[in-house]
């Protein structure tokens, strides 16, 4: 009696264990996430690059939802967002904790250089490493440290992209016999670039005459404007970061130098350099991978995801009642990449969406997704850059003239008024 | 081109701006005894206050200046009765690590507040220039120069000619006479540091529309004043001025006349430095201090 009891008993407690077994599976499955990691710097040095990150990813996640449903592949979509603070032993924790406790499918980020290049070791030194795409950083440190691995996709322009640019469109509008000054700090930024910036130059056939380093913070630039002076150089070419650029800008206004071309590389896309120097901004250029005004066509596939450059920054603008920043349309871009391969693939494994970003082409607002081999890396997308010169207009504000390549140039390059 | 009336203009110029840069802190050491770790964020202060003014409501950081001097000096006040006043006698490191503690403190705020974006005001004059022989004066370093002297010469006359003056250079030189002769040292005390951060703000909304704006300027300063400071000799305004007139005339010159000089430039300056205070432990025109 015990005993056919208890397998009575037993039998009950088996089949009822079960039937919620079975009906737990269903139930586990909508549970089941596609996890994308976060590191974005909301506070620190890196804000506005956080910032920018952080509206990037959230966009396309609203952007899918209102196009595709509130799910990719039947799974929920879940964001990570963590704050690097700016801090590179921060992002080295982030990192780990993404990956060995929060388990990511997906790492989208992070932004500036430093933190991005803090990335690298503990993502790498893991075996279950997920896939991991960078937006941000752009110092080739960061690609010589990752090397060619498998599961790196840099979908940002590396630092040699922006000098064979900017002197691709500098040898197109004024031919090569010219002379050029080169300015560099002696902080990471401007060592991450002088070589490169260097060999361009050189390769192009320009006649280097001033190849000086200045000191990152210094209080005074006149004595290293006055060797420019001394130069006649027909290119005055900075290489510094966005601190430096804006008392040098400033300087070089106030200095009278007469020098008939001003080129930049990074800073004058930015609205804090723009902010901060006022009409010397004028008659710079500056290289970036996305600008205002840009005109890709919209993707033939995904034209919901993936609308022209001019629809989407009508879209972003209306939205945000702001023009979209270089790193929000990356950070778009990149998501919706992520997603459209989880979708495709209907896995989160990481070798099937490996495969596919590899196979994948879209016309995105930021150009075309397709990964190529660079230098080192394996995976490199978003290098096509668009060179721009800075100018006031009737109306008293300032814009930028597209000026290379010549498929998207809107005007010519001016030399500044001596 | 002969280039030594540029450098030798450049380098007065940027002598200007370090004298008011650490006359401030040699004030707060020469009278308290503590050197203000916090001082670096005082210029930040005064160089986001003038970049608000100028920015939201059009104010040319030469009108803010004196208003934004009279806050620092309040500042300065409501800093030492509430925090400084009560490590005065406590050990060297306590008082250090209070004043660094107040930077950071006010570093992170600004942060919050303001992020760390690059900022500067542009007030016109700071990108025109006028040439006068064969030298280029730009009128932003000049006017800067200007406003140095003005702060400064006050400054002296103050410590010369005034009550206060006289009583704070009483208490600079001997804290117990001062006390027996009926001088009340702590209200002393809180002018001096009130003065020095108003110092301070004052170099702040100078720099304003030289240098560039951020969070993070203050510390770099501050290892710059105190530099200075250290050379000219410790609680010498005469010697502060003489060190930032060293170091400007160091850093410009190397920056004149060797290759790459600009990259040398604080370097080799930081070298002098060293090497006068191996001849001269006290600097220039310090005094033995008694701790």
């Amino acid at each position: 009696m015990r005993l056919g009891g208890s397998r009575t008993a037993f039998g009950s407690l088996v089949a009822l264990l079960g039937a919620a077994a079975l009906a737990g599976v269903p139930s586990a499955q909508a549970q089941e996430s596609f996890k994308i990691g976060a590191p974005v710097s909301s506070s620190g040095r890196y804000v506005a690059y956080g910032a920018q990150g952080k509206k990037g990813i959230e966009t396309a996640v609203e952007m899918w939802r209102k196009v595709r449903g509130d799910k990719v592949a039947g799974r929920q979509i879940e964001v990570l967002f963590r704050d690097t603070q700016s801090n590179n032993a921060i992002t080295v924790s982030l990192m780990n904790a993404f990956i060995q406790t929060d388990k990511v499918d997906v790492i989208i980020g992070p932004d500036g250089s430093n933190v991005a290049a803090a990335a690298v070791p503990p993502w790498k030194k893991l075996e279950n490493r997920p896939i991991w795409l960078m937006p941000g950083g752009s110092s080739d440190v960061i690609e010589r440290e990752v090397g060619p691995d498998p599961y790196f996709f840099h979908t940002y322009a590396w630092s040699y992209y922006y000098h064979d640019n900017n002197v691709k469109a500098l040898a197109a509008a004024l031919g090569t016999k010219k002379k050029v000054a080169l300015l560099y700090s002696d902080g990471a930024y401007g060592r991450a670039h002088v070589d490169d910036a260097r060999k361009y130059i050189k390769d192009a056939g320009f006649d280097l005459v001033l190849d000086e380093l200045v000191r990152e913070g210094s209080s005074d630039y006149n004595p290293t404007l006055a060797k420019v002076r001394a130069r006649r150089p027909d290119i005055l070419y900075l290489a510094v970061q966005t601190n430096d650029a804006i008392q040098l800008t400033k300087q070089i206004q106030a200095a009278r130098l007469n020098v008939p071309y001003l080129v930049g590389t990074a800073q004058a896309q930015l609205p804090e350099w723009q902010d901060a120097v006022g009409d010397a901004q004028v008659c710079w250029t500056g290289v970036t991978t996305w600008v205002p005004g840009l005109r890709y066509p919209a993707d033939a596939k995904e034209p919901g995801l993936f609308p022209s450059a001019a629809d989407w920054e009508k879209m972003w603008t209306a939205k945000y009642n702001a023009v979209p920043e270089f790193l929000e349309v990356g950070y778009y871009a990149s998501t919706i990449m992520t997603l459209l391969a989880v979708e495709a693939t209907n896995s989160t494994d990481r070798e099937k969406l490996k495969e596919w970003l590899e196979k994948q082409e879209y016309q995105t607002p930021l150009g075309s997704s397709k990964f190529e081999k660079s230098r080192v890396a394996m995976h490199q997308a978003f290098g096509t850059m668009v060179v721009f010169q800075r100018e006031k207009k009737p109306d008293g504000t300032f814009g930028s003239v597209l000026l290379y390549p010549e498929q998207v140039a809107t005007g010519k390059l001016k030399p500044c008024a001596s | 081109m002969d280039i030594f009336p540029q450098a030798f203009s450049d380098a007065i110029l940027l002598a200007g701006l370090y004298t008011l840069m650490a006359v401030g802190l040699s004030l707060g050491f020469g009278v308290l005894r503590i050197i203000n770790f916090a001082q670096g964020e005082m210029i930040m202060l005064g160089a986001y206050g003038a970049f608000w003014l100028f920015t939201l409501m059009g104010v040319d950081p030469l009108i803010s200046l004196p208003l934004l001097v009279v806050a620092g000096f309040a500042l300065g006040w409501v800093l030492f009765h509430g925090v400084v006043a009560k490590v005065l006698d406590a050990p060297h490191i306590n008082q250090i690590l209070l004043t660094f503690g107040i930077g950071l403190a006010i570093q992170h705020v600004a942060i919050i507040l303001w992020t760390g974006n690059a900022r500067s005001t542009t007030p016109d004059y700071a990108t025109t220039s006028s040439v006068v022989g064969d030298v280029l004066l730009v009128h932003g370093r000049v006017t800067a120069f200007a406003a140095a002297v003005v702060m400064v010469a006050a400054l002296i006359a103050w410590l010369q000619w005034s009550e206060t003056g006289r009583a704070t250079r009483a208490v600079a030189e001997n804290r117990s006479a001062a006390v027996l002769m009926g001088i009340d040292v702590n209200r002393i005390y809180a002018l001096s540091f009130g003065v020095s951060c108003a110092l301070s703000v004052a170099t702040g909304v100078v720099v304003s529309f030289i240098l560039t704006i951020t969070p993070f300027m203050g510390f770099p300063m501050l290892v710059k004043a105190i530099a200075i400071v250290i050379l000219g000799g410790l609680g010498s305004i005469a010697g502060t001025v003489l060190g930032a007139f060293a170091l400007a005339f160091a850093e410009t010159f190397v920056s004149y006349y060797l290759p790459e000089g600009s990259g040398w430039a604080e370097g080799i300056a930081f070298v002098l430095i060293i090497g006068i205070l191996l001849v001269r432990p006290r600097g220039i025109l310090g005094q033995a201090v008694e701790t």
